[in-house]
C-alpha cells in the first residue's frame, strides 16, 4: 500500500477505493464478502471520526481492525467447504503417493536381500523355497509383504512417538512445489532404476519407467503439487508493522 | 484476555444469542461482544464473517441486504428456527460447563 507515503491531503474516499480494489485481487472472497467488508470498513471509520479522530488516523485504525486483504482471504477460504475438500484430496494424494513410494523401498529392500542369498542355496532349498525364490517379482508372497511393510513402518513410528519425524519430513518436502517435485521425482527415478537393476534381463529400463512410475508415482506427485497449500507471503506493508 | 481456542469456541452460542435478541450486522456484533466483555473478547473482523457465513450455510441463521436508517446498505443476519434449536441446545452445554466449575471454586450456581 503506497497510500501513507502520500505527502497530499489524505482522502479516505481514495483510500477507501484502493482498498477495495486489493481485496478484490484476493482469491477466495465473493463479491458479496467483499461488499460486506466495506460496508464494515465504513462504519468503522465512521465510528472512529465520530470519536474525534482526523480522516487518515480513521482510516488506518479501521483498516487495521478489518485486517490485511491476504490475511481476510486466508481466514475466508480456510472455512470454506471447497477449500477443507481441497485440502483432504491434497491428504489423500499424499499419502498415496508416500505408500507408493515406501513400497517401492521395500520390494528393493527385500529384493536385494534375496539376491544376496547365493546360488547354490537353492539347489538345496526345498521346492516350494526355490519356486518361491525365482519368482521374487510375481509371488503373492512377496507382493502382500510389500504392500503390508509400509504400513507396519508407519505403525513403529506413530507407535513409538515419532509423530514429529513424519512432521519434520513433511514439512521439509513440502516447503515449496519445486522441491516436492524434485526430490519426489529423482527419488523415485533412482529408486525404479535400482528395481530394474535388480531385476536382470527385463525389457528396457525407458519401457520400464512407461509402464510403472508414470501412473503410480508421477501422477500424485502432480496432484500433489497442484493442491499444495502454499503458504502466503506476508504483504511489505504487514511485514513493517510487525517488526 | 481470552484464550484464542475458548475465542473461538464461544463464538457460536454468542452470535446465536445476539441474533435471539433481534437482528444484526457484522459490525454491531462485534461491537456488541466488546461491550458485553469489556473489552475482554477481542472478535477480529476477519474471524466474525467466516463464523457468519458457516452459520449460515448450516441453516441456523439467515442473512439479507437491507438499508439502514443511514441510508447505507448492510448485511442483517437473524436466527432462523433451527438456529433457535441449537441455542437452546447450546445454552445447556455451556451452562453445564459453567456450573461444574463453579461448584469446583465454591461459586453460585446459575439455573438452567
Amino acid at each position: 500500500m503506497q497510500i501513507m507515503e502520500t505527502k497530499t491531503r489524505f482522502d479516505v474516499t481514495v483510500a477507501i477505493e484502493k482498498w477495495r480494489l486489493e481485496v478484490a485481487a484476493q482469491p477466495g472472497l465473493t463479491s458479496d464478502n467483499q461488499h460486506e467488508l466495506e460496508t464494515h470498513l465504513r462504519e468503522s471509520v465512521d465510528e472512529f471520526r465520530k470519536r474525534g479522530l482526523n480522516d487518515e488516523e480513521s482510516f488506518w485504525l479501521a483498516y487495521r481492525r478489518v485486517g490485511p486483504p491476504h490475511q481476510l482471504s486466508e481466514e475466508f477460504s480456510a472455512a470454506d467447504p471447497r477449500r477443507i475438500w481441497r485440502e483432504r484430496a491434497f491428504w489423500l494424494a499424499l499419502g498415496y503417493f508416500a505408500f507408493q513410494w515406501l513400497g517401492l523401498l521395500c520390494r528393493l529392500v527385500l529384493r536385494s536381500v534375496l539376491l544376496l542369498i547365493p546360488d547354490w542355496v537353492g539347489v538345496y532349498a526345498p521346492l516350494w523355497w526355490s519356486s518361491f525364490w525365482m519368482s521374487t517379482g510375481t509371488s503373492a508372497a512377496f507382493s502382500l509383504a510389500v504392500s503390508v511393510l509400509p504400513f507396519v513402518f508407519l505403525l513403529l513410528l506413530v507407535a513409538r512417538g515419532r509423530g514429529e519425524t513424519i512432521d519434520f519430513a513433511a514439512r521439509c518436502l513440502l516447503r515449496s512445489r519445486r522441491r516436492l517435485i524434485l526430490v519426489g521425482t529423482v527419488s523415485v527415478l533412482v529408486l525404479n532404476w535400482l528395481t530394474f537393476m535388480s531385476l536382470r534381463g527385463s525389457t528396457g529400463f525407458a519401457l520400464f519407467l512407461a509402464g510403472d512410475s508414470t501412473i503410480h508415482y508421477l501422477v500424485p506427485l502432480a496432484v500433489i503439487a497442484w493442491l499444495m497449500p502454499i503458504q502466503a507471503k506476508p504483504s511489505p506493508a504487514e511485514a513493517v508493522t510487525n517488526s | 484476555m481470552i484464550a484464542k481456542d475458548l475465542v473461538a469456541a464461544s463464538s457460536k452460542p454468542l452470535v446465536l444469542s445476539i441474533l435471539a435478541d433481534g437482528e444484526s450486522y457484522g459490525y454491531e456484533i462485534i461491537q456488541k461482544v466488546r461491550e458485553l466483555s469489556g473489552g475482554q473478547i477481542e472478535w477480529s473482523d476477519g474471524m466474525l464473517y467466516p463464523v457468519l457465513h458457516r452459520l449460515e450455510r448450516d441453516g441456523l441463521i439467515d442473512s439479507q441486504w437491507k438499508k439502514s436508517e443511514t441510508g447505507r446498505e448492510r448485511k442483517y443476519y437473524s436466527l432462523a428456527s433451527e438456529g433457535q434449536k441449537t441455542l437452546i441446545a447450546e445454552r445447556q452445554q455451556w451452562l453445564t460447563v459453567h456450573n461444574s466449575l463453579c461448584k469446583l471454586w465454591k461459586l453460585k450456581l446459575v439455573s438452567m
